[in-house]
């Protein structure tokens, strides 16, 4: 069974991928979204798919898959009704959150609602303390009381999030047992552990997975780290989306074997790695970043199958840029992320999750990013967006103000007669009648017109260069040093303006950028990130306890892996969260593989230091003039499989060199005025083909520019690589 | 010349790095005060000490102070300003008017010649001093008065200031610590801002700063000018130690210029700390103006050309040492509400009804094992509401602090939070209900023998946040002990400094914002949902 099938369930289209292990043969589809039930069509797509290349789904070996569902869910607030329970007195978590203002000018400052309103937030008496002494048991009369209760709320699915659970989980589980027993559900893979927990008790392999079912979620599972707000979120978040998820996954992965499929199906977690749908279904809030996630997989592979392992991933599309660094062939990851954000591009209007995801940036910088000048007189571009309704001024559809689009088509870059393929006809007029109503209606002379246009694509590539080379120097790099790996609609036409800004001199454009996240599903490996935390006073360490602690980690993240499949090949990172003591945030280093020996507790030591001065230059002393004690409080053990080997042979049949030159059109580019610029078919030409800017490149999904003074070429089979001299 | 290109972007970049000193400091700090309720700010200034940029979520009045303590370096340094210098101060007549606050200024240089300062102002956990502020009479029973002086000279640690500090205030190893990592953000400030003007070719700020100033100062004009000339008026008569306390103000628009005059006023306070400089109440003034005049342009000197503010000297809001002002927010904290209401008559729909304001509770002592602890829990009332929404319940204003996650708090110290909790119906009933207060209940760890003295700020008590346009006024705050609900007067004393025995429990509410418009009017929906959520008791 030669095929790989995967699919990427997008807000708009669905993109799909089909791979012949044997030959590298590679197809792609594209079809629109069918929101109500994304599963129809995926099946739909599937079948137009496999009809096209002749192959019978009995043929396929394995499915990936990414989804918006989960995200769309929260933005869109139409998942479960969800109850949660909390510690007695401590009802309002959610709704009291981090009581700080984002914006600290803005008067009418709002949030989002709490995904679980007052009326379905239930006390329980218990309570454990800082040190996991459990203080008061909860009772079982009153949970089976509370049972009967959510019943009658007909509460969908139930989040339990107690103070301390991170310390220690008891509580959580006995109440989560209790619940299950008195709604029959099925729980013989419940499992509560001793009530008389002190410290924290490791608890046997598969315990941290196998306590969840289809309707309860409870914190010290989905998110076992200290600071209730943001534990309860992700909880609450979790069971929000649960529901939907697994319906939506029996319902696929039905109509899948009625098909003839009898493979397993995989999908992409926020972080990048494949997990089973099993796990999906139990921590479906980690799906949230799904899509963009293999995106960032799908660059990282061109990237690596240009030659080039640090990489810029720069995907812009309609309404906004995302950019994520990939270093030595692997994205960046972050430890908590924020979705379904009030205000999209301010930090802290949204619900905050905590678990690993691929560090991306968002900014609102897309085709559609509208121009205007502030009240300072200053140009600003979006965050504004005309996204695809009306759309920028020059797809006719009602739209009258300038935007990134219309500028872009203003100064010849793009071309009327084939947008998208030429599904789609421009309209330059009205594209020039929205640009000069920017200039308060004072008749421009075309001279000015170029101006403003060329004004607004250049501000365009200085918001998004901006945004990445701050956030590469956030991470102590160098943007000069990476290629920029350009995708989505517009990342080949705005790459070269942004990598120049950027001081990279490479751009790398991959074919068919349009679907790079199917791609990118086909070329993951499996993965799981856990995390739990441990505090312990580092010169006092207990190195059994603490080796106990992460084989524990490690034995959960093999269990999840042997379930979607890989047995052997286990490749396992660690790495802790220090401070110095009293200090209240961490910084984090890597661990070294295997059980810990006293000789690596010291190297351990000066790894942390050596890190915090290197981030912060200037290290805490004690009195003594030497540095204050250190102490770990969380751990991480992340499991990956084998990366994937796939070749893949040309999108397209090689097309002749000759016939690649579509003819000429007149394009702006700044100091270098107008220029006579060839146009070129993307398809047309063969690896190895030579240009020399200005130039455009025009496939159906995207255009790439290469300025004046630059050059670009066919890199192997699928890829175009612009150089900076 | 500066293109409005590259201004947009140097700006940015500008906001981008002041953003990276206050993660720095958050995240080597050693308070919950810094550590978790982000009580600081963090600024970059021009070689003149004017700000340029300032950290996106740090405190907006530490903010507006920063520029007053560069300046008072150049005056009292001048060319004595070398690198590797790093100055210290906590003096509460130039910065945030009580002595936790310490301000560390590093000016950072570019071929030998100084370009910018990059300073921060932090919340220490302690200073020293009396225990129960109420008691105090006079600054000197208010801990450690820093005056300007060098921290580093040269490079070189002055280690008699440290050693003062040390030996003077309560817990030394987190002060130094949180001293230490504001030199820690400064030094990454003014790296950050040496690489930013070497990636452009600027020789120095000035022009930047220039274009910066006067864009903003134009913009900030027209505001003023869009008001009509006159005089508003706004005056409350609040109630803390001893009776109440008059706080008036009035505020001249003439063209583009904004006095705001505090003429009226109580005197100063001779007890208890109420007392604000006029440092303090200047900055209080100028931030709730930016709110409600141009809240969209990132701050900066600019922004506040055409506002002067004047207070009666010897008056509470214009102290005169040794006044005592440790508690100063309880009188600087009704300036923003004062100037709203004076606004409103010119401005009904750009300002919002009183708010809750926030409380701590903070507990110290020692663990059984000698270990000392001391931690804040910052908690928010609720905020008034506005022409378009209800309040936000608990939410922090006009400071920016977040709160301290209870499981960090209990971490910090032996005690228990068996209570926090949204009050249900304190909020001000209007046509958008003002937002609601917070119920905070703190015991003794069971089993712990640590010696735990704790106070609280409950503000609000008398009177309770007014409503606007109509609104009425949210519930006040409120102190209870093991089950009593004390007099206002019994709250304020018991406060101060309390030592919590086995079976005590202190509960704080904080207040409910006030109400916007007539309650007639309100959406029965918004009723039904109150309803649903807090029962069938709440107001309509």
């Amino acid at each position: 069974m030669p095929y790989l099938l995967s699919f990427d369930i997008g807000g708009t289209f669905t993109d799909f991928s089909l791979l012949n292990t044997h030959t590298g043969q590679l197809r792609t589809h594209k079809r629109l979204t069918t929101p109500k039930d994304p599963a129809q069509g995926v099946m739909d797509g599937v079948r137009s798919l496999l009809a096209q290349a002749n192959v019978h789904m009995r043929e396929i070996d394995t499915v990936y898959h990414a989804t918006t569902l989960v995200a769309n869910t929260l933005i869109e607030r139409n998942g479960a009704t969800v109850a949660l329970l909390c510690t007695a007195g401590h009802r309002d978590v959610l709704e009291i959150r981090t009581e700080q203002r984002y914006d600290v000018y803005d008067l009418f400052l709002q949030y989002p609602p709490p995904l679980v309103p007052r009326y379905l937030r239930f006390s329980v008496n218990e309570r454990t303390d800082r040190d996991g002494n459990i203080l008061l048991a909860p009772s079982q009369s009153e949970i089976v009381a509370l049972a009967e209760q959510l019943r009658q709320a007909k509460v969908d699915a139930v989040a339990i999030a107690f103070l301390h659970s991170y310390r220690n989980p008891t509580n959580e589980r006995q109440v989560a047992a209790w619940l299950a027993e008195a709604w029959g559900v099925e729980s013989s893979e419940l499992r509560v552990e001793s009530k008389t927990v002190i410290n924290l008790q490791p608890s046997p392999p598969h315990s941290q997975l196998s306590t969840l079912n289809s309707q309860l979620s409870i914190s010290s599972e989905v998110a076992p780290e200290i600071r209730e707000y943001e534990r309860t979120s992700t909880t609450v978040a979790n069971a929000y989306v649960q529901p939907k998820v697994q319906g939506y996954l029996r319902r696929l992965e039905a109509a899948l074997k009625a098909e003839g499929y009898g493979g397993r199906v995989y999908l992409t977690l926020s972080s990048g790695g494949n997990a089973s749908a099993k796990t999906a279904a139990r921590y479906p809030i980690r799906l949230v970043e799904s899509g963009p996630a293999a995106g960032a997989m799908a660059a990282a592979y061109f990237g690596a199958s240009a030659g080039k392992r640090d990489l810029v991933a720069f995907d812009m599309g309609g309404t906004t840029a995302k950019i994520c660094v990939i270093d030595n062939g692997r994205p960046e990851l972050a430890r908590e992320l924020e979705v379904a954000r009030l205000h999209r591009f301010k930090k802290g209007s949204g619900i905050p999750l905590q678990f690993p995801s691929i560090d991306m940036i968002e900014i609102g910088a897309g085709g559609g990013s509208i121009a205007k000048y502030d009240q300072l007189g200053l140009l600003k571009i979006g965050p504004e967006s005309a996204a695809s309704d009306p759309g920028p001024a020059c797809y006719g559809l009602g739209g009258t103000q300038p935007t990134v689009t219309d500028a872009n088509l203003l100064l010849g870059y793009l071309n009327p007669a084939y947008f998208s393929g030429g599904q789609m006809a421009l309209h330059p007029d009205l594209a020039q009648i929205a640009m000069m109503s920017m200039a308060n209606h004072s008749p421009l002379t075309p001279n000015h017109l170029t101006t403003l246009a060329y004004g607004v694509h250049q501000l365009a590539n200085e918001n998004m260069a901006l945004a990445a080379k701050i956030h590469i120097i956030e991470k102590g790099r160098d943007p000069r040093h990476y290629a920029l790996l350009a995708y989505g609609g517009g990342g080949p036409l705005h790459g070269a303006g942004v990598a120049k800004i950027l001081g990279a001199n490479e751009i790398i454009c991959p074919l068919g950028a349009g679907v790079g996240s199917a791609i990118g599903l086909l070329i993951a490996p499996m993965s799981f990130e856990l995390a739990q935390s441990y505090p312990v006073k580092w010169d006092a360490v207990k190195l059994d306890e603490l080796n106990a602690v992460l084989a524990t980690l490690e034995a959960q993240g093999r269990a999840q892996l042997a379930e979607a499949g890989v047995i052997g090949d286990v490749r396992v990172e660690r790495s802790a969260d220090g401070r110095f003591v009293g200090q209240l945030h961490q910084l984090s280093i890597r661990l070294p593989t295997g059980d810990l020996t006293p000789d690596q507790q010291a190297a351990i030591q000066a790894e942390f230091l050596a890190r915090y001065h290197e981030q912060y230059e200037h290290l805490p002393k004690n009195a003594a003039g030497g540095h204050a004690p250190i102490e770990f409080i969380s751990w991480q053990v992340t499991v990956r499989g084998p990366q994937p080997q796939v070749q893949f042979a040309r999108l397209q049949a090689a097309g002749d060199g000759a016939a690649a030159l579509k003819g000429h059109r007149p394009a702006y580019f700044g100091d270098h005025g107008w220029h006579h610029t060839p146009v070129y078919d993307r398809y047309a030409l063969t690896a190895g083909a030579h240009l020399t800017g200005p130039a455009i490149v025009e496939e159906r999904e995207s255009t790439a520019l290469v300025h004046p003074g630059m050059s670009a070429r066919l890199d192997g089979p699928v890829t175009l690589v612009l150089h900076i001299s | 010349m500066l293109t409005p290109l590259t201004l947009e972007i140097l700006w940015r970049r500008m906001i981008a790095l002041v953003d990276e000193m206050a993660a720095t400091l958050l995240r080597t700090s050693f308070s919950t005060v810094i550590g978790a309720a982000n009580d600081f700010g963090c600024e970059l200034l021009d070689a003149n000490g004017n700000g340029l940029a300032h950290a996106t979520r740090s405190m907006p009045v530490f903010n507006l102070l920063m520029p007053s303590v560069c300046k008072a370096v150049i005056q009292k340094y001048g060319d004595g300003i070398r690198e590797g210098d790093i100055f210290i101060c906590n003096d509460p007549w130039l910065l945030v008017g009580h002595t936790p606050d310490i301000a560390i200024v590093l000016p950072f240089f570019k071929d030998g010649v100084r370009v910018g300062f990059a300073a921060s102002i932090a919340h220490m956990a302690d200073i020293g001093g009396i225990l129960d502020q109420n008691r105090a009479r006079e600054s000197y029973e208010e801990g450690l008065f820093i005056p300007l002086t060098r921290l580093y000279s040269g490079g070189q640690e002055v280690s008699v200031v440290l050693d003062f500090i040390h030996h003077n205030v309560r817990n030394p190893e987190m002060v130094i610590g949180d001293v230490h990592a504001q030199v820690s953000a400064c030094h990454v400030g003014a790296q950050k801002a040496l690489a930013l003007l070497a990636e452009y070719a600027l020789a120095g700020f000035g022009e930047l700063a220039h274009e910066i100033h006067t864009r903003s100062e134009a913009a900030i004009r027209a505001a003023v000018r869009a008001l009509p000339d006159g005089e508003y008026a706004a005056a409350i008569a609040f109630d803390e130690l001893d009776g109440p306390l008059t706080a008036k103000l009035t505020l001249m628009v003439a063209g583009d210029q904004l006095t705001v005059n505090f003429a009226g006023s109580a005197p100063q306070h001779p007890r208890g700390g109420i007392n604000s400089t006029l440092s303090y109440t200047t900055a209080h003034a100028c931030y709730a103006l930016k709110c409600a005049l141009l809240p969209d342009v990132p701050s900066n000197e600019g922004c506040y050309a055409p506002f002067t503010i004047c207070a009666p000297a010897g008056s509470i809001f214009n102290c005169i040492r040794p006044a005592s002002t440790m508690n100063r927010t309880k009188s600087g904290w009704y300036i923003a509400p004062l100037i709203m209401t004076a606004l409103s008559q010119a401005l009904p729909k750009q300002v919002f009804a009183a708010g809750g304001l926030m409380g701590a509770i903070s507990v110290y002592g020692r663990e059984a094992d000698g270990r000392g602890f001391n931690a804040s829990l910052f908690n928010a009332g609720g905020l008034g509401a506005t022409a378009r929404n209800d309040g936000l319940h608990t939410t922090v204003f006009p400071s920016s602090a977040s709160n301290v996650p209870v499981e960090l708090f209990e971490v910090a110290a032996p005690v228990l939070i068996s209570e926090k909790e949204l009050i249900p119906d304190s909020g001000g009933a209007g046509q958008y209900r003002g937002g609601l207060g917070q119920r905070t209940s703190v015991r003794r760890l069971p089993g712990s023998t640590a010696h735990i003295i704790v106070s609280a700020s409950p503000h609000r008590q008398d009177p309770a946040p007014e409503g606007l346009h109509g609104g009425e006024a949210g519930a006040p705050a409120r102190v209870r002990l093991n089950g009593r609900w004390l007099t206002r007067l019994e709250a304020t004393q018991l406060t101060g400094a309390y030592e919590l025995r086995d079976g005590d429990e202190l509960t704080v509410d904080t207040a409910g914002g006030g109400g916007y418009g007539s309650p007639i009017v309100r959406d029965p929906a918004l009723i039904a949902k109150d309803r649903r959520d807090f029962g069938d008791k709440v107001k309509g």
